[in-house]
């Protein structure tokens, strides 16, 4: 019975031709060889194949194939510079895109919504600050007290001291209108030793707040409010005759609002900068990328 | 020639060192070229290109068979170009006038005008048979098969070659072998005598 020679047989077969097997597989061979005769023949026919194949002429080249130097030229120098070039203008784009998409532009996108009312509050003290100024007789707005007539004494302040209290440098200008305790001496002694024993309050720096932090058109302007009614930046009746002979005792400066128009003035600054950076830079990139191109093709050719 | 010697000065850009290697393997790399292309214009210009392109990489050669790694590259190169000849294939030449169809059957104006001696009609007519059976095989048959049988390659070497282990070399070569072996009966009437494989091969 004939049994069909599979690929693998076929493949002993081809590799003991050739001397290609190992000891193993030769003792297979040969007993495969021996037991079944259609591997015998298959091995003959192949072994006759590659007979007739060793027989096939070796064509000679028909010429020389040696090299010559206009064959394989040296890269020139310049050549080099290409992949450099196309490297950094990769590079210049990169930083150009990451410029003008900058995912820290998020905090001054959010600045200039925030800055409006405060701008529009910094510039509402100015114009009252202006107006104090130019025209101090001028009938100041209406403030409505609310809870009783408007306090007849000095003008109130936030402070702690009461009424007519004494304060460790003399008398204290500003009574309170809540905390304030009788109207007795305070000794300095007894406020040093409470400012002393309390705790240091951490400082406060302007910072750029949402709220606070805008651009401006007057940036280095210093703001101050003036006014010492219970409203900030509104007379009242009781402060107006005090105002008029020194307003300059109830300007409050705002250095607050000045630092946070100052930072937001520089912010309406660096946007355009940057952008015009971006665009410098992507100018460059176009630049190298261009070059590249050129020195390629002035190569090539 | 002290091969070793020659390779070195060759990466270091010595171009006449790199010549005399090819003019040691140029025949081999022809030889392999025109039996993978069946032209030998095009086998010509894949042997040249090999050698430019094994110039400009000599420095990729980490030792082992030099004669491997330049017939890697001719190898390589006759892919590229079966490759360009399947995208864009090309008209044989003939005549232009159609008016002589007997012309064109046997066409005179193609045949070796040099007188061929009689002793050489045999192996003409073998090598024949041996290139058309050859063409006939697939590709990653055809290195294979010319490598082991016609240039006489061992087996470690051909799969440096062609970049694939020792058994798919056994089995490429085993396949192309009995490929071969079927092909070549076809031309059993046509091959001399000393040549014709034997009453076997008819009854596989």
């Amino acid at each position: 019975m004939t049994e069909k020679i599979t690929n693998s047989e076929w493949a002993l077969l081809s590799s003991s031709l050739d001397g290609e097997l190992t000891s193993t597989e030769k003792e297979q061979v040969e007993t495969l060889l021996g037991t079944r005769p259609e591997l015998q023949r298959a091995y003959q026919s192949l072994e006759g194949t590659r007979a007739t194949l060793r027989k096939a002429a070796l064509h000679k080249a028909p010429r020389n194939f040696t090299l010559t130097p206009q064959m394989v030229p040296q890269p020139r120098r310049g050549f080099r510079l290409v992949p450099v070039l196309r490297f950094s203008s990769a590079a210049v784009a990169l930083i150009a895109a990451v410029l003008f998409f900058n995912p820290f532009r998020l905090l001054p996108q959010a600045i200039p919504m925030a800055a409006v009312p405060s701008e529009n509050a910094a510039q509402v003290a100015l114009s009252q600050q202006d107006a104090l100024n130019a025209n101090p007789s001028a009938t100041p707005p209406p403030v409505i007290y609310w809870g009783g007539p408007p306090p007849q004494t000095k003008v109130n302040g936030m402070g702690g001291a009461s009424v007519g209290a004494l304060c460790p440098d003399g008398p204290c200008q500003y009574s309170g209108i809540g905390g304030g305790a009788a109207d007795s001496p305070i000794p300095g002694d007894t406020l040093r030793s409470f400012a002393e024993e309390a705790p240091a309050a951490p400082e406060i720096t302007p910072t750029a707040t949402p709220e606070a932090a805008t651009p401006t058109a007057t940036p280095a302007a210093e703001a101050t409010l003036t006014g010492g009614g219970p409203i900030l930046g509104i007379q009242s009746d009781g402060a107006t005759s005090m105002d008029s002979a020194a307003p300059e005792a109830f300007t409050q400066s705002l250095p607050m609002v000045s630092a946070d128009n100052s930072l937001a003035a520089d912010q309406s600054e660096k946007i355009p900068v940057r952008t015009w950076v971006a665009a410098g830079l992507l100018v460059l990139a176009l630049a190298g990328l261009l070059t590249s191109f050129i020195l390629t093709r002035g190569f090539r050719s | 020639m002290d091969e070793p010697r020659l390779i070195q000065d060759a990466i270091k850009g010595d171009l006449d060192s790199f010549n005399r290697l090819v003019l040691e393997y140029q025949d081999m790399a022809f030889n392999l070229a025109f039996r993978m292309l069946d032209d030998p214009a095009s086998a010509e210009d894949a042997t040249q290109n090999a050698f430019i392109s094994a110039y400009r990489n000599i420095h990729t050669f980490r030792g082992g068979s030099f004669r491997a790694w330049v017939m890697r590259m001719v190898t390589n190169t006759c892919y590229d170009e079966l490759r360009r000849k399947h995208r864009r294939p090309t008209v044989p030449l003939e005549p232009a006038s159609g008016e002589d169809e007997e012309e064109i059957e046997s066409p005179s104006w193609l045949a070796d005008d040099d007188p061929s001696p009689e002793s050489q009609i045999e192996t003409q007519e073998l090598e024949k048979a041996i290139q058309h059976c050859i063409h006939n095989l697939p590709e990653e048959f055809r290195v294979v098969a010319v490598l082991v049988d016609i240039q006489g390659m061992d087996y470690s070497e051909v799969a440096a070659v062609i970049g694939k282990p020792l058994g798919t070399v056994k089995s490429r070569l085993a396949r192309a072998r009995i490929r071969l072996r079927t092909c070549l009966t076809a031309f059993r009437e046509l091959l001399p005598v000393s040549f014709r494989l034997g009453e076997e091969m008819e009854n596989q």
